[in-house]
């Protein structure tokens, strides 16, 4: 397993895949009764900045401190092959596009490659066994407690990306995250 | 006012309990596995139907709140699980 490589530290870390993640998604509160939606995700991978996690282990045992984190950037990790089906956010009620893996001839379509190659900006693929093929979309980026993720560390850790890979994976969520929207060509107006 | 030691009236409501953890439903982790190394190989839309491993689901909860000052103490009334046709 050579780009799954144990962190040595006993912090969560850039990169850390996580299983079985409750979000939660919203809440109301009225006449006394709290209604609180959430998302259980199989799996999830954190995106916050590294050398932050690393401050936030150091001071968070202080009371006062104005380094510790609120929380931390994670994307859901989908099932490659649901995703290509469109069949990943069914259980959420959503229709996601199909993605067509071959041509007529057994070719390779040109989005499938793209989409393989880590190509497609929206999109990140793992393929490292043993986690079976997934797929980060990173417009489905959320936050969530860090407090949370230390209480359910043990148990629900499953694999750390190696240095290499979660760069890889980081600068494409932040390049992601910084991108510029241009208006359409009859939107434009100086 | 909320008066703390005042017990909450539960006469008449459904399914108290003292807390609002509800363990997560998991897939056994050999059904995960039996999964995991199909998907390796080939995709297979019944079998991914049968485990759904990697597919997230939701659900709502709904809670009484028993004691509105910090912490605050919830019971769980019901929990609804969004499942699809």
């Amino acid at each position: 397993m050579p780009n799954f490589k144990r962190n040595e530290n006993d912090r969560i870390n850039q990169g850390d895949i996580f299983k079985n993640i409750t979000h939660i998604e919203s809440w109301e509160e009225s006449d006394n009764e709290l209604k609180i939606s959430r998302i259980h995700y199989p799996y999830i991978v954190i995106l916050s900045q590294d050398c932050d996690l690393r401050e936030d282990a150091s001071v968070r045992a202080r009371k006062k401190n104005d380094k510790a984190l609120v929380s931390v950037l994670v994307a859901p990790l989908y099932n490659f092959d649901q995703f290509l089906c469109g069949e990943h956010l069914q259980d959420l009620e959503i229709e996601a596009r199909k993605i067509h893996k071959e041509k007529k001839g057994g070719e390779l379509t040109t989005e499938f490659k793209t989409l393989t190659q880590n190509e497609i900006p929206r999109y990140h693929v793992i393929d490292f066994p043993p986690l079976v093929k997934s797929v980060v979309d990173f417009k489905h980026y959320f936050s969530i407690s860090i407090e949370y993720l230390q209480k359910i560390k043990d148990e629900n850790f499953e694999y750390p990306l190696s240095f290499l890979y979660r760069e890889r994976l980081c600068q494409r969520f932040a390049n992601y995250l910084s991108r510029i929207a241009l208006p359409a060509e009859n939107e434009t107006s100086i | 006012m909320i008066d703390d030691n005042k017990q909450p009236d539960t006469s008449g409501k459904p399914n108290y309990e003292q807390n609002i953890t509800v363990p997560i439903e998991t897939t056994p982790a050999s059904e995960e596995q039996k999964f995991q190394d199909k998907t390796a190989v080939s995709y297979d839309a019944e079998d991914a139907e049968k485990y759904q491993v990697n597919r997230p689901t939701k659900d709502i909860l709904y809670a009484k709140i028993i004691r509105q000052e910090y912490p605050k103490r919830l019971c769980l009334i019901s929990k609804e699980t969004k499942t699809t046709e």
